[in-house]
């Protein structure tokens, strides 16, 4: 690599060197960092010397941060390669020093300019250098302590022990950084032990988590432990090493218990861990702890079953984590299934709307959707029947914002058929009169070309992308196919639009008399009927003939014969739906006509594919796997006994599948899905059983803060698109996460925001029914608080399913136990650990 | 987020609801004693006159009937407003402002040729207006091309009285 | 961050080879070329521009603010207006000085004396009888239904989109101003902040296809509960939040989760230490006027937008209250000063900064309201008059065209309810080229533009703005 330079090319490595005192922690007053001398395991060395040969002193190490016992940390560059006349040189770059590059024509003293002056970022150091032709340059490297906060602590010690260069007081805390740090290097290292995670089972290989903890000391420390209790070391559970280190700057070190499936029906085993004697460490009172291996021959876990209910309900409660763990996730499905309809509906109808004060007004759904989403009996239902609100779209903005009955109406039918079949799905949801107000195909009539008529094409269209067969042609597996040009395949065209716009044509009042022309328009109601009542009744079909009066435009009036319904022949989807023959009239051919098309898209290669992998984004994961999506369409293609479309089977398919149930998959990097902002907020007030007084949830008017409340999207393609992409590391993986769409630079405040005031005052407020205020009960977490462990240890179940890592275990434990934490309230301790769990980006994400 | 158009619905609403509904109160107090109201015309309809060409509502033929209550007529001219709008797929194209503008459209003047209520209904006035039970017109008030909220000038005649109605109540 | 200025990677930037036989230090010098590149395009600072929307929710009776002074033209007006008319008699109009006299004497509502000296010094202008058209449409037009007419007339959420879409025949949400951010977002040196920014909440205007409106209240941005307190858990739950954000997770949905977050915290950071750090203001602006408050929040955040790194910004705040169907005369008599005091405060808090040249203020309402009176005030119409305000502005001019009042005119559709003379697109077109839309540019901003004007003519579609 030595090429001689074509002119003299001199290298200084000159060490600025500071007073001793300076940015520098040196209890020991023998010049050097007693950061650095932890760090390199380096106390007392002697300051000239240069021990591991390097050509630098132990003092100028010391200065440069780079190790002393290995030579190739060293700040003197190395002249890499040659390129014509450019150089590269090679030096070890510490973090937040400054380096500042000096250059020279002839070395006199005036004539050094700066190059170029950077703080170090720990990269490997090369600079390039292009010299001129003709004359001689020399260059100098120099390297500076930085002190940006001024606290007595160079930048790269505070970076060393993990503070924060940029204050005196790292993490907020009440304690300045340089008495932090010099009571941490004076004192001697204490260390404890504890199970943060203390059970683990044979069937959900969640590991069981012991932390070992240090107070004292900085620098590397290898504890040594005894394993006991009844569980075998290789048999019942993973080897772990008799020896663990706390690294350097370190406070914690964890013991992951990771069991392994024996077949053995056998008790639940148990591990303890004792911290031995060692040097450089006394073992604290608490030297000894215990997990537990759960057997797997009884029930699953409860994180396992908490997990599971993550997915198919808004949020785990501790008797609903009892009850699958009692009955088994496929029992529990089972059971749901026979479980009574939690309707919406009746609950605003029973409401008193005079001693309200006024009403039904549409804000007042939410007062029956939370009293559901709390106590209903039914809570996969709850969910599925909320997934497919988000599919098949009615919203506030737009028409059936009137009627709230009719919308909480049409909620319920969607929960009623979640369970049921899609095909009767699909018909309900065409027939019901708020679908035909928010996408006008109610009251549609057949084209009528002399008077510039023409069906309204919203539903048609709509029903088609959104609701049935997506925009693109698919194989069993979701996947797109594409043409022999590799060009996607629009599944209709808008031929298809028209027609099946002329197949959705004679529907309206379910309130009227099919028989009678007029009541198409006007059906002849009781007086006093209730006019709302009309959303409540699915929409009929008006078939005909009817004799119908009409203006001709001479202003002379005449009747006509005419059918409300297209009576001729449609073809959707290359499927021909056959006109009604004048000769020999069906029997209720416009109910068969709709029935045929609706057919038609039923039975579709699409339907399957699409629905299911919209199902399974809105439940379990952004980004099903083609298998998963052909897996869960199989089971919609056929049920096992010959049935499509049974929902039932769609939803075992989905919740009992592989890729939403084995541990592994939480593994992967790419696999999760944001839960939606709003649910998050639901689960949480599941968790913590909120409840007013009187049982009523006055929960209104979050949209603002949430980009999204039921039933309130802003159009028909819901509140976020299956295929969105946030750009950054999701979208270049060629990915999607579609709740990313509401999750912005507003959102991303308001939404913890709504969580902090929900926990630290109440989640509604009433002035004139206090016992209508909705507030979390945090009692079973307060009763917790003294105990951080195992506090955290109940948020994790309670919240995150188990799967608290053991980074953000230990940043609760951290804030919890710090001097200005523990010195407030129990109240005020315990909201903080819940509002930092809920708030945490892990809480966010379901995977 | 794609909420700003709900947002300004919303805000509509808001604004134009609150004054819309709240001057009841503010308005200047009722006119003087010596003002005489006109007598109010018989403005229901006398169901012995169907109409044979285009049955109409039968709402309609309720509307400013004694044996209901005043409120109900705003009711009722709403819900048949909301009604055409369901069936008249074109009406948002249709500048809609003056009563006379929604009395046409509710009267058969669109182009469906559908008509709520009966042209010749003792509650549209000469000038093509729809009238109250006391003989005044209604205030239209157009919300968005899919919601337009009334007004009754109730029994004193006066629009913006403590005595109006207005639906839907808020 | 002081240091991130010097934070290199030296490594990995095979790409840098020298640059001139004098370059000593290629990477370095490569590196000050890129920044240098990226800056010609919009010299920092001396390219500011701003447009602000000051909406008038409910139907400004516009009429009313711009109104006939001359003996002849005032008569038709107050025989039009009848118990709605101010009276010039008792001094209610205050005369205009037009630079150039357009055939009529005008005058504006006598609450508005400063809107009034802001246009006689030139640097106010009015447009007059604009509103949402489709197509150039006359009353023959109308009445045939042989044009294409903006959905829901006269109705409040239909034409308040549509003056924010200026797209009166569709129902998208997607406003022009979102439009315009959309093309010129990258000209901003800000990746957290949008170049949209509401005073007054959610809107249409501002909501482009990739941008954004950044809400903001009268007092500024909206950070993380308690995140700045240092009493009780405040600074550990702080250390916590800023700790979880900035950890690097392996799940891709929790990084990016976590990366959002940070960056609505950042946004907020910026934001206000931008604001708090800008010098306060001298200008005072009126006390209880909540258009002040918001206008007042404008100014700040355009006095700091070096330091948000901002070289184009759209800003909208909003009065309500307007649906005068009642009580017309009384309530603009009070609502009328509120926004001539507060416009003028912002007037001269841009001069203060002396940015008055680079923010122009404009005026927007659902619709103007009828002439005529319901007997107590009036309902919704169609065209209106608007205000436009800033040192770019060639002022002390009305725009457009003043139409007649009479009841029946060649532009009254009925009670009053007069045709725009002049269209959203004309109006919203000038600003938008002002604003550094490009020509040809102008028809994504405004698909119907071309209905009225010739993007790539020169001038601008009224003349209204100085746009050399």
């Amino acid at each position: 690599m030595e090429t001689s330079p074509p002119f003299r090319f001199l290298l200084l490595s000159c060490l600025l060197s500071p007073l001793s005192t300076f940015a520098s922690l040196d209890l020991n007053q023998n010049g050097q960092s007693d950061v650095w001398e932890n760090a390199f395991q380096a106390t007392g060395l002697a300051a000239e010397e240069d021990s591991d040969g390097d050509g630098m002193t132990n003092l100028q190490e010391s200065i440069a941060g780079t190790d002393p016992f290995d030579p190739r940390s060293r700040l003197l560059p190395a002249i890499g390669g040659q390129s014509g006349n450019e150089f590269s040189l090679f030096s070890t770059e510490a973090m937040e020093k400054e380096y500042t590059l000096w250059s020279s024509p002839d070395l006199s003293p005036d004539s050094w300019t700066i190059q170029e002056q950077w703080i170090g970022r720990g990269d490997p150091m090369e600079i390039r250098l292009s010299l001129p032709d003709s004359s001689p340059v020399f260059v100098r490297l120099e390297v500076m302590d930085v002190d940006s906060d001024g606290d007595g602590l160079s930048d790269w010690e505070e970076h060393q022990l993990g503070y924060d260069p940029d204050t005196a007081n790292s993490m907020r805390l009440p304690t300045h950084d340089y008495t932090r740090a010099a009571d941490s290097v004076g004192s001697v290292n204490q260390v404890s032990i504890s199970a943060v995670d203390s059970t683990t089972h044979e069937g959900w290989p969640d590991p069981a988590v012991f932390a070992i903890r240090r107070t004292g000391g900085v620098d590397a420390l290898s504890i040594h432990l005894s394993v006991t209790g009844t569980a075998s070391i290789g048999s019942d559970f993973q080897t772990i090493q008799p020896v663990v280190e706390i690294p350097f700057g370190s406070n914690t070190v964890w013991v992951e218990i990771v069991p392994l499936e024996d077949d053995l029906t056998e008790s639940d085993e148990t591990v303890t861990l004792t911290l031995l004697e060692g040097t450089h460490y006394t073992a604290s009172e608490q030297d000894a702890a215990s997990i537990t291996i759960i057997d797997d021959s009884g029930s699953i876990s409860a994180k396992e079953a908490a997990r599971f209910l993550t997915q198919a309900t808004f949020g785990p409660t501790p008797e609903l984590i009892q009850q699958v763990q009692t009955l088994g996730i496929e029992g529990w499905i089972d059971d749901q299934f026979n479980q009574p309809i939690g309707l919406h509906q009746p609950i605003l109808e029973a409401i008193d709307w005079t001693a309200e004060g006024g009403g039904p007004y549409a804000f007042h759904k939410m007062r029956a959707w939370w009293e559901q989403a709390m106590n209903a009996p039914d809570p996969l239902r709850q969910r599925m029947g909320f997934a497919l609100s988000e599919i098949m779209v009615i919203s506030d903005s737009g028409a059936p914002e009137r009627t709230p009955r009719g919308m909480l109406n049409y909620y319920d039918m969607l929960l009623a058929n979640s369970f049921g079949n899609y095909r009767e799905l699909i018909e309900d949801v065409t027939f019901h009169p708020c679908m035909g107000i928010y996408l006008s195909h109610q009251g549609n009539q057949p084209p009528d070309l002399e008077l510039g008529r023409f069906p309204d094409e919203n539903y048609a269209r709509e029903i088609m992308q959104l609701f049935s067969i997506g925009l693109w042609m698919l194989a069993p597996d979701g996947t797109l196919i594409t043409d022999d040009q590799n060009q996607a395949i629009p599944t209709y065209d808008n031929s298809d639009i028209t027609n099946l716009a002329r197949v959705f044509t004679g529907m309206s009042w379910g309130a009227g008399n099919t028989d009678v022309r007029w009541e198409f328009f006007w059906p002849d109601v009781p007086d006093g009927y209730n006019y709302d009542d009309f959303y409540v009744s699915p929409m009929k079909m008006w078939n005909g003939p009817f004799s119908e009066s009409f203006q001709h435009p001479s202003g002379q009036w005449d009747t006509r014969e005419v059918f409300y319904h297209d009576q001729g022949s449609k073809t959707v989807l290359d499927v021909d739906l056959p006109a009604n023959d004048p000769s020999a009239p069906e029997d209720d051919y416009a109910y068969r006509d709709v029935g045929r098309a609706l057919d038609t898209l039923f039975n579709h290669q699409n339907t399957g594919p699409f629905i299911s992998k919209l199902l399974i984004q809105r439940l379990v994961t952004s980004n099903p796997s083609p298998e998963f999506v052909g897996r869960v369409a199989s089971a919609f293609a056929d049920n096992g006994s010959g049935v499509r479309g049974d929902m039932q089977a769609v939803v075992k398919a989905i919740l009992l599948d592989p890729e939403a149930r084995s541990y592994s998959v939480s593994e992967d990097p790419h696999y999760g899905m944001q839960k939606e902002p709003y649910l998050r907020f639901v689960s949480i007030a599941r968790a913590f059983d909120a409840a007013s007084e009187s049982g009523i949830y006055e929960v209104y008017w979050l949209n603002d803060q949430y980009g999204m409340t039921p039933l309130s999207s802003p159009s028909v393609f819901n509140f976020f698109s299956p295929n969105y992409q946030p750009s950054g590391p999701i979208k270049d993986a060629g990915l999607v996460a579609p709740e990313f769409q509401i999750t912005n630079e507003v959102t991303g405040i308001l939404v913890p925001n709504h969580f902090f005031s929900s926990i630290w005052y109440q989640i509604s407020w009433n002035g004139t029914h206090p016992n209508r205020e909705v507030f979390f009960d945090f009692s079973e977490e307060i009763a917790l608080i003294d105990d951080t462990d195992a506090l955290l240890e109940h948020l994790d179940i309670t919240l995150l399913h188990g799967q608290m890592s053991n980074e953000l275990r230990e940043l609760l434990y951290f804030t919890l136990t710090r001097p200005d934490v523990t010195n407030q309230s129990d109240t005020e301790r315990t909201k903080l650990a819940i509002y930092l769990t809920v708030s945490s980006p892990e809480f966010a994400i379901m995977y | 987020m794609k909420h700003s158009l709900w947002i300004a619905v919303a805000i509509v609403a808001l604004i134009a609801g609150v004054w819309f509904y709240d001057t009841r109160h503010t308005a200047p107090p009722a006119p003087e004693p010596t003002r005489r109201l006109k007598p109010p015309p018989p403005s229901f309809y006398d169901p012995s006159e169907p109409d044979p060409r285009n049955p109409t509502s039968p709402l309609a033929r309720t509307l400013n009937r004694p044996d209901h209550s005043a409120q109900r007529d705003l009711e009722i001219v709403y819900t048949l407003l909301f009604q055409t709008r369901q069936f008249v797929k074109d009406l948002p194209s249709r500048p809609l402002g003056t009563n006379a503008e929604f009395t046409a459209v509710l009267t058969g003047d669109n182009s469906l040729q559908l008509a709520a209520i009966p042209p010749n209904h003792p509650a549209v006035n000469e000038s093509g207006e729809l009238t109250d039970r006391w003989g005044t017109p209604f205030l239209f008030h157009p919300v968005s091309s899919s919601e337009t909220t009334l007004r009754s000038a109730g029994p004193d005649q006066q629009l913006f009285t403590d005595d109006d109605l207005v639906y839907p109540e808020e | 961050m002081s240091k991130l200025i010097s934070r290199r990677k030296f490594i990995g930037q095979a790409c840098c080879s020298a640059v001139g036989s004098t370059a000593l230090f290629s990477t370095l010098l490569n590196l000050r070329m890129a920044n240098t590149a990226a800056a010609q395009s919009v010299p920092a600072g001396s390219d500011y521009k701003a447009l602000v929307c000051l909406f008038f929710a409910g139907g400004c009776d516009s009429y009313n603010m711009l109104l006939p002074y001359g003996d002849a033209e005032y008569a038709e007006y107050a025989a039009i207006r009848g118990d709605l008319a101010l009276s010039k008699a008792n001094g209610e109009i205050l005369p205009l000085l037009l630079n150039q006299s357009i055939g009529k004497d005008l005058g504006i509502h006598s609450g508005m004396p400063e809107i009034q000296a802001l246009c006689n010094a030139g640097n106010a202008a009015w447009i007059a009888n604009v509103g949402t058209l489709v197509q150039p449409t006359t009353k023959e037009q109308y009445q045939a239904e042989s044009v294409i007419l903006p959905l829901g007339l006269y109705s409040h959420a239909d034409q308040i989109r549509q003056w924010q879409t200026s797209v009166p025949q569709d129902t998208s949400s997607v406003g022009w101003g979102g439009r315009t951010a959309d093309l010129l977002h990258s000209l901003n040196n800000n990746e957290n902040i949008s170049m949209n920014i509401s005073i007054a909440g959610n809107n249409t205007w501002q909501s482009g296809n990739e941008v954004f409106e950044y809400v903001v209240s009268p007092g500024g941005s909206t950070g993380r509960s308690r995140y700045e307190e240092t009493w009780g858990v405040n600074p550990a739950m702080s250390s916590a939040i800023d700790s979880q954000l900035t950890h690097d997770y392996q799940n891709l949905f929790v990084n990016t989760f976590a990366k959002k977050g940070k960056g609505a915290m950042d946004a907020h950071a910026e934001f206000s230490s931008a604001i708090d750090e800008s010098a306060t203001l001298e200008t005072a602006f009126p006390e209880d006027n909540y258009l002040a408050d918001q206008l007042r929040m404008v100014a700040q955040t355009i006095q700091a937008r070096s330091a948000l790194g901002m070289n184009r910004q759209t800003f909208f705040v909003q009065v309500g209250g307007w649906d005068h169907h009642d009580e017309v005369l009384g309530t603009m008599g009070t609502m009328l000063p509120a926004v001539s005091q507060a416009v003028d405060a912002f007037y001269s808090a841009l001069a203060e900064i002396n940015a008055q040249d680079n923010v122009t203020l404009f005026t927007a309402s659902d619709f103007g309201r009828t002439l005529t009176s319901n007997g107590a005030g009036s309902d919704h119409a169609w065209g209106g008059n608007h205000l436009i305000v800033g040192g770019a502005v060639n002022g002390g001019q009305v725009y457009g065209t003043y139409p007649d009042l009479y009841e029946g005119n060649l532009q009254d559709t009925g009670r009053g309810r007069l045709i725009p003379t002049t269209s959203v697109d004309a109006y919203f077109g000038e600003l938008a080229l002002w604003f550094g839309v490009s020509p040809q540019d102008l028809p994504t901003v405004l698909p119907n533009v071309t209905n009225f004007y010739t993007p790539t003519a020169a001038g601008g579609p009224l003349g209204f703005m100085n746009l050399s």
